[in-house]
């Protein structure tokens, strides 16, 4: 859709129009670096960053939340609560892994409730990315430092000027409402957006995913998964940290008579994961695990949902306390 | 309603719906027998599906359903305490309520294996959630041709369902064998695990034309699979039902699965050829 122009001059203005739809959320200095945090104040938004340390799938399915109630009087559904009505500032990957988890958690026969309504009050806007981190690898995962998909509008950070393009009948909505507030670009802007993407793009380093799938189908080999896991602490930070992880976990809590079931991010990395009541383990060994997690992204997923669950964030890649990289294991895979 | 999503149109998947104990007595030292009733309805479930049990403040549990569908107006389960949530379904009462949700997962085929012979494989507490298909085809027994029923025990302490054996021994519509793996001085049965119990009905069985049933331990599964192989058995006649952790039940939270297949939605009733391909399924 065509794109309209923002001056940056005129951001509080364009942050205002925001706070008119509700609670925003979007990028916030803090002690711990610029964090997806609520937008208050039409001064609160930064746009010098590169990504947020945590994924923001959080805003959509938490890592901890209650699902039901319950007291001697029985067990009531406890309404969804946190919800945004704008979240702003995503990068390109992080909306694209959100794209994905919208299929799992809207399947033919199954809706999640508590996501589905979270993502649907939210006007998404993301922000493509001015440059790419280390650990970067989005052009090998269908997406790309510009990428639209999972975004309700796009936009482009050129210095004085916020390009913003409408990708959903939402965000063009949103944009027609407050079309005061834009100007159209000047065909200098919009090549500069072209430069800056293609820029950015090429500083990406290349991965081998594309090939992954195929690769992964023959690598039953324990061995192969144990070498790959040997140094794995089995801490759950790639899972925790992946924007497209969605294993979850219910856990009742109780104070006296009263408590709730909470629904809690879960990690297939633990060694409990799969474990049952009765001790025995089907997933018991780190290499199983290992071959799970990465059968689970670039095999399973493109079988069963026409892509892989990676989007090249690099998150898992930074956090990892034993630097394992999955860029090196999908080239040993497809060696 | 569903406070979830706010429409009136269902219940959010993951809230459980009030249960009541009916009756429950013990089956052996850790498998506890249950009757539960929902509020004037039936569970709706297919010989082999499971529901989530669940104890507010304990905890959730996938419990597979033990009795036939065509028995109404309340269902069955047996549960083996192992941990926190099922040693508190152990403490129940006749009259106390709980949650369920569900039923889950695929069924075995009942309709489909019209007009079969059909060769049931219940080790262990794996008798429980095969009874539901053993007694549907019991209930509907013209649509049926032999009906062999092999049950297996690691001890005499074990065994399950020792009334209802007893009656499906004197039973002459099927024919019905038991072995214990450890004998003892008191019985007087066969002893040896289950795959000792298949050369006393070979000759009898057509393996063209029988829809084999196991269910038990993982380890089990390997050597009756081994010997229905050798006595000419397809893989697409070989059903079994495998258990894995399933939490949600509705095929997202990622416990249950095996390979890519979660189980709680493509299982727990597979054929075996149907999971061939899968690294992790046996």
């Amino acid at each position: 859709m065509q794109s309209v122009a923002l001056d940056i001059k005129n951001l509080r203005k364009f942050t205002a129009a925001l706070l008119k739809l509700g609670t925003v959320r979007g990028p916030v200095h803090s002690p711990a670096g610029v964090v997806l945090a609520d937008i208050t104040t039409q001064s609160d938004l930064a746009l010098e960053y590169e990504n947020f340390k945590l994924p923001p799938k959080r805003e959509f399915f938490p890592q901890c939340e209650e699902i039901t109630r319950f007291d001697a009087s029985g067990v009531r559904e406890v309404p969804v609560s946190g919800a945004a009505d704008v979240i702003f500032g995503v990068r390109p990957c992080d909306a694209l892994a959100l794209s994905h988890l919208d299929r799992v958690f809207t399947d033919d026969k199954y809706t999640d409730p508590y996501y589905s309504k979270r993502r649907g009050a939210a006007l998404l806007i993301s922000l493509a990315c001015n440059k790419s981190e280390a650990a970067c690898f989005c052009t090998s995962t269908g997406g790309s430092p510009s990428s639209k998909q999972g975004a309700d509008i796009i936009g482009f950070n050129l210095g004085t000027v916020l390009l913003l393009e409408p990708v959903t009948a939402r965000g063009q909505a949103f944009v027609k409402k407050n079309k005061s507030l834009f100007r159209d670009p000047s065909a200098k802007e919009l090549q500069k957006r072209e430069k800056q993407e293609a820029d950015v793009a090429g500083q990406i380093p290349g991965v081998a995913v594309q090939q992954a799938p195929a690769a992964l189908s023959g690598k039953s080999d324990p061995a192969f998964w144990e070498s790959i896991a040997e140094t794995c602490l089995s801490c759950g930070a790639c899972t925790f940290l992946c924007p497209t992880c969605h294993c979850f976990d219910f856990n009742d809590r109780t104070k006296r008579d009263a408590g709730s079931r909470l629904r809690v991010h879960d990690a297939c990395m633990f060694a409990s994961f799969v474990r049952e009541a009765s001790g025995h383990n089907p997933r018991g060994k780190k290499g199983e695990r290992m071959r799970q997690r990465v059968m689970h992204k670039f095999s399973y997923a493109p079988e069963n949902f026409n892509t892989v669950f990676c989007v090249g964030c690099g998150r898992c890649v930074t956090a990892c306390p034993s630097n394992i990289d999955i860029r090196e294991t999908l080239s040993k895979v497809t060696a | 309603m569903c406070e979830g999503c706010g429409c009136h149109e269902h219940e959010s998947i993951y809230m459980p719906e009030p249960l009541t104990v009916v009756q429950t007595h013990p089956m052996t030292e850790r498998d506890r027998f249950f009757e539960f009733k929902l509020n004037g309805k039936d569970l709706g479930h297919k010989p082999g599906q499971f529901a989530e049990i669940s104890i507010p403040g304990i905890g959730e549990a996938p419990i597979s359903v033990s009795s036939s569908p065509t028995k109404k107006g309340s269902f069955e389960m047996v549960i083996r305490k192992v941990g926190k949530v099922t040693a508190a379904f152990h403490d129940l009462k006749p009259g106390d309520t709980l949650g369920v949700r569900g039923p889950f997962g695929t069924h075995f085929p009942m309709d489909e294996f019209k007009g079969k012979d059909l060769l049931f494989f219940g080790a262990g507490i794996g008798l429980v959630p095969l009874r539901s298909a053993i007694n549907y085809a019991l209930d509907n027994r013209s649509d049926y041709g032999k009906i062999f029923l092999l049950c297996g025990f690691t001890d005499i302490s074990q065994r399950l369902f020792i009334d209802e054996m007893e009656s499906w021994k004197k039973n002459p519509s099927l024919e019905f064998l038991e072995t214990i793996d450890r004998g003892s001085p008191q019985w007087k049965g066969n002893t040896g695990v289950i795959t000792t119990l298949i050369p006393k009905i070979k000759d009898r069985l057509s393996p063209r034309n029988t829809k084999a049933f196991i269910v038990g331990p993982p380890v089990m599964y390997k050597f009756v699979i081994l010997e229905l192989r050798n006595m000419g058995f397809r893989d697409a006649d070989v059903i079994v039902s495998l258990e894995r952790r399933m939490k949600c039940g509705v095929g997202k939270c990622g416990h249950c699965q095996i390979d890519g297949v979660y189980v709680c939605q493509e299982g727990p009733v597979f054929t075996l050829d149907g999971i061939a391909h899968l690294v992790e399924a046996l």
